[in-house]
């Protein structure tokens, strides 16, 4: 075995879209070395991506095939990701803001826990974020969507079938408005603008999209960070005298018995929602039985989300399926007023959809078709369209909603894997099967005014955009960070963005993660200098 | 349009569904630079495009016939076993495309052939239009299936064929006689406008159906 000690001012472990935006505001602000570790590999690069995205279209590949670490599974439901990039490089690129209600919920409506800072905190970092990714958005009404300053690009166009569709809902009586999303309407710091490929999830072929490995692109070739691939942090040690993190324990992937020690001042975990608190746990010691940041025993609890309900409503209208099919338009409206004595709160999304309006081989009689019939029937079924809605809607997470370690099942280096269990607290299960309903009951009053109807409608028992794990609060015993991302027991030790989630709001959450994760690389950032002209600084 | 994990997980499941195509995964995957297309995993082009003749649209002309006959061969051809699919959001299950399913169809063409010979005394190719489709139709209705299959998925090759024509942007176009363009580029600012008719209600000339 041979050693490896690397010296640096700030070790993020972690290359997700989180650890991205850490990096580049460091980099951007402060005289700083920065060290990244990823375990996982670079992804191809993008002068590849239309040649995967046609093997994609084509027989279904994935165009990131190396995305994940074959001994990194987790029971439990988990996005196999761990790349350079990490979930990022499959995101959809929507970008919602939560509304102010998030932050408060135990205030406004008596359930769940209030965040130890609230939205207006936070606004001028989901700001930030937004001008780092290139957000393309539409400002919705200000009572209902609040915002410091205009959205950096302007919003994506809606198509022709979203101008139908906006008129639908408009008579509904629902204000919707075009998605913001990450997705340049315009070129946007050396990104080219969305041309309407569709295929976001899983690759935009034109990198109009953005995707962490932009950030990185540039970090890597400006010399401003040191990216560390394949390289697996499996503990970080505090010092013998004090509760400081002094290092970071990580293994190559190409030589597993060549330790790399990896000192800094600060320490970031940027690993998500799973392997942040993994780390965590992992990192027991004499000193500290149950983990890294975890007297308080809140580390891997509180891993939060939010489920939908989605549906089809067939519609006495023209569309043209596949204009723009991966866009939609928004509304906040049921995410800030409460219509209902019981709690309720929900986004509300629709887009277009060939949902009924496909080609088909047999006729309402069961005949074969083949040829003429085929086409003919199908051209007769698509003189109307089809609306697809969808609303995500709180789930507030139980304490036991938890990820533990399994000592039944271990990766390569004996290490053992992490066990996923959600719980809805108690208040959400009351509420599930009314929320549903409830959730129901507006998809059919969006079909009458419409003059349509529901063709079918789902609920995913799946909670989506996971967080939590690490989550944030006022002090150690209602968190295990605070509202910076700094670890109560470790005060050199970060975890930034979804795992310090206290709730997982209704709406994709991937911006906040990005905003949280600016909020503590603002705070990271006051212990090292500031730049000044001429040191590099690159305004954003 | 489906959610973005049913849609993913729609398009990783491709030949799931009947257990063709697609097998668990089992060690490495294989890189977009690690696998070279099956060339032995190839079809009779002119076999298809008698096929093609009895199963497609007639508005697609002979032209349009041969050029989609064409484009379904090579794509059999440019088929790759043994290569990661695309993982499903919220999924740790990892799976890669199975065996190519070229000498399952060439043996249902044999098939086909033979079936033609029994019954009309020439080969499937030399057939009429009409007996061609007779023969298909009855290979292709012990599949009570109402919706089209993933093409990998399809029991019979004349099922693959419908089902993969019926999926391109270019069939999408001419059902709706309006240039749409699914899944191609297509400037930003022309999203808010009606799409134009096709010219003719053709397609223009060498656009790809793929």
């Amino acid at each position: 075995m041979t050693a490896r000690v690397i010296e640096t001012d700030v070790c993020i472990v972690g290359s997700g879209i989180t650890a991205a935006m850490v990096a580049e505001k460091l980099a951007d602000e402060r005289n700083v070395r920065v060290v990244v570790v990823e375990a996982g590999d670079d992804m191809p690069p993008l002068q590849d991506w239309y040649r995967l995205r046609r093997r994609f279209l084509d027989y279904g590949e994935s165009p990131w095939p190396s995305d994940h670490l074959d001994d990194a599974a987790v029971e439990g439901i988990q996005s196999r990701s761990m790349c350079v990039g990490g979930l990022a490089m499959h995101w959809g690129g929507v970008t919602p803001r939560f509304s102010p209600e998030d932050f408060q919920l135990k205030s406004t409506s008596g359930v769940g826990d209030d965040w130890p800072i609230t939205y207006d905190d936070l606004d001028p970092f989901y700001q930030e974020a937004e001008e780092r990714m290139g957000v393309s958005g539409e400002q919705g009404p200000a009572d209902i969507d609040p915002r410091g300053k205009p959205f950096p690009l302007p919003k994506l166009p809606l198509s022709y079938n979203l101008e139908k569709l906006h008129a639908w809902v408009t008579a509904a009586g629902i204000p919707m408005w075009s998605q913001p999303s990450a997705k340049n309407s315009v070129p946007y710091r050396g990104r080219s603008a969305c041309c309407r490929n569709d295929t976001c999830t899983p690759i935009c072929p034109v990198g109009a999209k953005y995707s962490p490995d932009a950030t990185w692109r540039a970090l890597r070739t400006g010399r401003r960070v040191t990216l560390l691939t394949r390289t697996l942090v499996r503990r970080l040690i505090p010092a013998p005298d004090s509760d400081r993190i002094e290092v970071a324990q990580a293994y190559s992937r190409e030589r597993p018995s060549d330790e790399i020690t990896i000192r800094a001042r600060t320490f970031v975990v940027a690993g998500g929602y799973v392997w942040s608190a993994h780390l965590l746990l992992l990192s027991r010691s004499s000193r500290f039985p149950e983990g890294l940041a975890n007297r308080s025993g809140l580390v891997g609890k509180y891993l939060t989300g939010h489920r939908n309900v989605s549906g089809f409503v067939a519609l006495p209208i023209k569309l043209y399926p596949g204009l723009n099919g991966q866009h939609s338009l928004v509304s906040k409206q049921f995410m800030r007023r409460p219509r209902y004595d019981r709690y309720l709160r929900h986004d509300l999304r629709v887009w277009e959809s060939a949902v009924d309006k496909g080609p088909r081989l047999r006729n309402d009689a069961g005949a074969l078709m083949l040829g003429d019939a085929i086409m003919d029937d199908w051209r007769q079924r698509t003189e109307t369209g089809t609306a697809r809605v969808r609303c995500y809607y709180d789930v507030i997470p139980a304490r036991e909603s938890e990820l533990t370690l399994d000592s039944t099942r271990r990766n390569a280096h004996g290490d053992p894997l992490p066990k996923l269990s959600w719980r809805d607290a108690e208040v959400s299960r009351d509420l599930r099967g009314w929320t549903e309903e409830r959730i129901r009951a507006l998809f059919e009053t969006l079909a009458r005014a419409g003059n349509g109807r529901v063709i079918r409608t789902a609920s995913d028992s799946f909670q989506d955009h996971p967080a939590g794990g690490c989550r944030m609060g006022r002090d150690a015993s209602t968190g295990v960070v605070d509202s910076w991302g700094r670890a109560f027991e470790h005060r050199n030790l970060f975890v930034v963005g979804a795992p310090t989630m206290v709730s997982g709001s209704c709406a994709n959450a991937t911006l906040t993660f990005c905003a949280l994760s600016l909020r503590s690389a603002a705070e990271i950032g006051k212990e090292f200098p500031t730049k000044r002209m001429g040191d590099g600084r690159r305004e954003t | 349009m489906l959610s973005r994990r049913t849609f993913v997980s729609w398009l990783s499941g491709l030949g799931a569904a009947l257990g063709l195509g697609v097998r668990a995964r089992s060690g490495d995957a294989k890189g977009l630079d690690a696998v070279v297309p099956e060339q032995a995993a190839t079809l009779d082009r002119t076999m298809v495009t008698r096929l093609a003749e009895a199963v497609l649209p007639g508005e697609l002309g002979d032209a349009g016939v041969s050029r989609v006959s064409r484009a379904f061969t090579q794509w059999v051809a440019e088929y790759r076993k043994g290569v990661e699919l695309v993982h499903p959001y919220g999924s740790s299950n990892l799976r890669q495309t199975g065996e190519s399913p070229a000498g399952r169809w060439r043996a249902q063409f044999a098939a086909l052939d033979s079936e033609a010979r029994r019954k009309h005394r020439r080969g499937f190719g030399a057939l009429t239009r009409e007996q061609r489709r007779e023969l298909v139709t009855a290979a292709m209705s012990a599949d009570r299936i109402n919706r089209m299959p993933e093409p990998l998925d399809a029991n019979h090759v004349a099922m693959a064929l419908v089902s993969w024509y019926f999926a391109t942007p270019e069939a999408t176009d001419l059902c709706y006689q309006a240039r749409i363009g699914r899944n191609q580029c297509r400037p930003l600012v022309n999203a808010p406008r009606q799409p134009l008719p096709l010219a003719n209600g053709r397609r223009q000339t060498g656009d790809s159906v793929s």
